[in-house]
């Protein structure tokens, strides 16, 4: 029999990863509404310290690693009791996303430091040279294999949430082990641009849209966009327009 | 339908780069001389020796695919001598013809040289002939050696595939001493005794010059009118083949084909696109990418997914492509067509065992058979059958969705997934096919303990069945498609437009899914022996409209409602594990409360979840659901709720690369046998028993292993 429900229980039913989506854009609203005022963030982001650097982290991960993990959510919540099956998508995006903030407010912290001796051109020259020796290796084929990895989870009690939580970080942990060269480039070219440019790179080879054979082609032409876009940043500020103080997000 | 193929030669500047760059020389001349004293596959060509076989026998030189500058000289040569070898009068015992010049005088030290100015020497031609004299003496049986050492007869017994492999046995008397003259030397040497240096001086030529006959005169052979390839070639079935006779030509001609391919192995890169390893190492390799040759594109299988087929279609047709210019080479039919292997037909009990001829060690042309495979599993190189829960077709016809657009299986071609992607898991799951007969028929015939070559990714297209065996799957797959008017293959853009390339350099093959759904049209244009030229109306129209009809809409969620307590082993005996069940909470709840049975409108699943392991037991498990304690599950045949096949769980539960280390995920439809369950009293809403019985070999054994099904889910829908 075929049922003809509506939309949005369509959506409900069929595709319960709208929740990382709705993550994910509200990641996105929050770090692109400033730059409706400031369009240079499109270019250079904005300095944060302290607790400001762990929200900024905070959103980056949100916003660029929410939508590397839909497919895993759809899985984790087939996967679960119906009844459960939000409580268990919420608790992997907690691990998930959790992990990828603390390592996110690392990488700021260490660009922090890098920053103001090297200048973001030849820090992001350097990193992108990273990522594009790393793009074609085997180590990074392996780790974006097991990003998509599952394994048999507990159905009911804490030990279901727990389980939730540790596939979260699992995900996260092998996550950052396919991608931290890129987001260092990201984070160290910085801009709203750029980190769209990164976002839509990660989330095409997590995906299986770029074939492993074109990876590194593919990560050429975002450190291409990465150095282009310091460039433009380093070019504005040299002509005397006034751009944010550069830390990374 | 356009036709994007590539064809054998490529566009100017490219179809050769990939190729020739990967070699040692550049140049044209270093080229030559690399090709003529390294690479059997070009020496035939190079040497003459071949061309001028086929301009004896009236055949038109066909356009080598790797035409060069070079490669035109000789060429040229070549023709020179076929135009003089076809004058009258240009013979005599004396001189050879188109040698340039009559032999006389003391006979010269010769030998195969790599310089590339090789003037024709009509003592070499007087020598490939005496030397065709020894050859036929050897096929004959009349040839007397010396040397009557078992080494030696070894030795010379090994030496000829080689001949037979470059297209020179006979020789082609061509007045070079090329690659072909180098090994009859060298099989003449040792037969008589002699020391093995492929040179011919003085002590091989008094020898040789015992053999000394007049040289025949050759008769202008008109030339046979070409005879062009059908529109349509006929895959036959292998079993109909051998029937009449176990090395029927299409047959013979298939193993001639491989030992040449295998003749162009070149260790340990395989460079050569047409090497017989290159081509296996296509489906899967264990070489790591740092040692694949430049331009490789290996270890490409689409597994798991609803590429499965179409990839395999692809990649049949660019191996038969090569195989059969191959058989043309070697002077066979230029309509040849891949055999398959149809094991299903229960009306012929004989086919369950692989066909005589892959089988035999032995083979009509001597040595040792090329389609013989050691690694394989016991007993299948002798009496060894296939089981009838291997061969079994009754699950992938039951089955008329492609693939499933809701529910959570694989329907018949397998789920929904990006090319090459193998993420494993809920998401990644074989089709029925894919399953059973495909998987069964990979494990059985490999052998699962240790595994042959067709039980796993990288090594199954090394065994020369492997080819007739996805042939079959093929073939089920065009038939399933004819079988029901509705059932469709994916219209998703995402399915049609997969591309797929096989192949480096000039052997590049490059066709997109959706180019080969008709396997008739062109590029492919074949069909099988057992389905019309063209489907009847009643084979078209045959529906039965009751059939659901899966893919035309997202129904009904799947919903969990119970898994096993942890994981299940699954050993050599039979395995059991108790699922609970939970009352559903989601859009299937109110039709089940309203009945206490089973509702017509709702479907059950079993999902066998991260199958993984790393030494399989057997070909397969049976699954049965809710059989008695102490009964037999063999007599609850109504109660079988599908199989689980062995092949690739290995593959997918290694963490590298290639698989993310899930191991395999199935899920079986179980509607019918908990409706059948839920209508005799016996299904418990709260409790299903699942027992899986190992498939045993064909002596009857389970080995043992260490696969586990990590959860076993039951889903409402």
């Amino acid at each position: 029999m075929t049922l003809a429900p509506h939309p949005l229980t369509r959506v409900h039913w069929h595709h319960p990863e709208w929740v990382a989506m709705v993550v994910a854009a509200s990641g996105w609203l929050a770090v692109s509404v400033p730059a409706a005022t400031e369009p240079a963030l499109l270019l250079r982001s904005v300095h944060a310290s302290g607790v400001a650097v762990l929200a900024h982290a905070a959103l980056m991960a949100a916003a660029m690693m929410g939508p590397l993990v839909l497919a895993n959510v759809h899985d984790l919540a087939g996967s679960s009791l119906w009844r459960r099956r939000y409580r268990a998508v919420l608790a992997y995006l907690a691990g998930y996303l959790g992990l990828w903030t603390v390592v996110g407010a690392a990488m700021m912290l260490a660009l922090d430091a890098v920053l103001p001796i090297t200048g973001p051109v030849p820090l992001v020259v350097v990193l992108g040279a990273v990522v594009v020796l790393f793009a074609g290796s085997a180590a990074h084929r392996r780790h974006l294999r097991r990003c998509s990895a599952t394994r048999p989870l507990v159905l009911t009690g804490w030990r279901a949430d727990r389980d939730c939580v540790e596939e979260g970080i699992r995900t996260g942990w092998q996550c950052v082990q396919a991608s931290w060269p890129v987001m260092l480039a990201v984070m160290a070219s910085g801009g709203l641009l750029v980190l769209a440019a990164g976002t839509a790179y990660l989330f095409a080879e997590r995906s299986g849209r770029i074939r492993d054979q074109r990876l590194t082609p593919w990560a050429l032409a975002l450190v291409e966009a990465a150095v282009l876009a310091a460039l433009a940043a380093h070019a504005l500020s040299m002509s005397g327009v006034p751009l944010p103080a550069h830390t990374g997000h | 339908m356009s036709e994007l193929e590539t064809p054998w030669a490529e566009p100017e500047g490219h179809g050769q780069a990939e190729w020739f760059d990967s070699g040692p020389f550049a140049s044209g001349a270093e080229r030559l001389a690399w090709q003529q004293d390294e690479q059997p596959w070009s020496a035939e060509s190079l040497d003459g020796d071949a061309p001028a076989a086929r301009a004896r026998a009236g055949e038109p030189r066909p356009a080598s695919p790797f035409e060069t500058p070079v490669q035109g000289f000789i060429d040229t040569l070549a023709g020179a001598w076929t135009d003089s070898a076809r004058s009258p009068g240009a013979e005599g015992e004396s001189e050879v013809p188109g040698c340039g010049g009559p032999v006389a005088g003391t006979p010269p030290l010769i030998y195969r040289t790599s310089r590339t100015d090789r003037s024709r020497n009509p003592w070499v031609g007087k020598a490939q002939t005496l030397l065709n004299v020894f050859l036929a003496q050897q096929k004959a049986g009349t040839e007397q050696c010396t040397d009557q050492t078992t080494g030696t007869r070894q030795f010379v017994v090994a030496m000829r595939p080689k001949l037979l492999a470059i297209g020179q046995d006979p020789l082609g008397v061509d007045c070079i001493f090329g690659e072909g003259t180098e090994i009859a030397t060298l099989m003449f040497q040792a037969c008589r005794g002699l020391l093995r240096d492929a040179k011919i001086g003085e002590k091989t030529w008094p020898e040789l010059l015992a053999l000394d006959v007049p040289l025949p005169t050759p008769t202008p052979t008109p030339t046979p009118p070409p005879v062009p390839a059908p529109a349509i070639r006929v895959r036959e079935d292998v079993w109909t083949l051998s029937a009449a006779n176990p090395w029927h030509p299409t047959i013979l001609w298939y193993a001639r084909a491989v030992g040449a391919l295998k003749a162009r192995n070149v260790p340990p890169s395989f460079a050569d696109p047409r090497s017989w390893r290159h081509l296996a190492e296509t489906h899967g390799t264990s070489m790591p990418p740092s040692a694949w040759p430049s331009g490789a594109r290996w270890r490409q299988c689409e597994h798991n997914s609803w590429h499965f087929m179409p990839w395999h279609r692809v990649y049949l047709h660019h191996f038969e492509r090569i195989v059969r210019d191959e058989i043309a080479r070697l002077g066979g039919p230029a309509d040849w067509a891949l055999p398959f292997w149809d094991y299903s037909d229960t009306s012929r009990p004989d086919v369950t065992s692989l066909p005589p001829a892959f089988r035999s060690t032995s083979w009509p042309d001597g040595g040792t058979n090329p389609l013989f495979e050691s690694a394989r599993g016991p007993d299948m190189n002798t009496t060894g059958r296939l089981s009838s829960t291997i061969v079994d077709l009754t699950d992938a016809f039951a089955e008329n969705a492609f693939t499933p657009s809701s529910g959570p299986t694989g329907g018949f071609g397998g789920t929904r997934a990006p090319v090459g992607s193998h993420r494993g898991g809920p998401a990644s799951q074989m089709g029925v096919l894919e399953r059973i007969p495909h998987g069964l028929v990979h494990v059985a015939v490999g052998g699962d303990s240790p595994p042959g070559l067709m039980s796993l990714f990288e090594t199954a297209a090394q065994d020369p069945i492997f080819w007739l065996h996805h042939a079959n799957i093929d073939r089920l797959w065009e038939a399933w498609r004819r079988s029901r008017a509705r059932r469709r293959n994916p219209s998703s853009r995402a399915w049609l437009d997969a591309q797929w390339t096989f192949g480096a350099g000039s052997t590049t093959t490059t066709l997109r899914t959706r180019q080969v759904l008709d396997p008739r049209q062109p590029p492919l244009g074949y069909r099988y022996s057992d389905m019309p030229v063209t489907p009847t109306p009643e084979a078209e129209a045959v529906g039965d409209e009751s059939e659901r009809v899966e893919d035309e809409g997202e129904g009904r969620p799947p919903e969990l409602v119970g898994t096993s307590e942890g994981e299940v082993a699954l050993g050599a005996a039979v395995s059991t594990a108790r699922v609970r069940l939970g009352r559903p909470s989601g859009p299937a709840r109110e039709l089940l409360e309203e009945s206490r049975g089973l509702p017509k409108d709702v479907q059950v699943f079993l999902r066998l979840e991260n199958v993984t392991g790393t030494r399989v037991h057997t070909s397969g498990v049976v699954v049965f659901l809710n059989v008695p304690p102490g009964g037999r599950p063999a007599d609850f045949p109504d109660r079988r709720a599908g199989v689980l096949p062995m092949f690739g769980v290995i593959e997918t539960s290694r963490r590298d690369d290639t698989h993310s280390g899930s191991g395999q995920t199935t899920t079986l439809d179980i509607t019918r046998v908990a409706r059948a369950l839920a209508t005799s009293g016996q299904w418990d809403p709260a409790k299903v028993d699942v027992t899986f019985v190992p498939i045993p070999d064909a002596r009857g054994r389970v080995q043992q292993g260490d696969v586990k099904v990590g959860r076993v889910s039951v889903f409402y829908a």
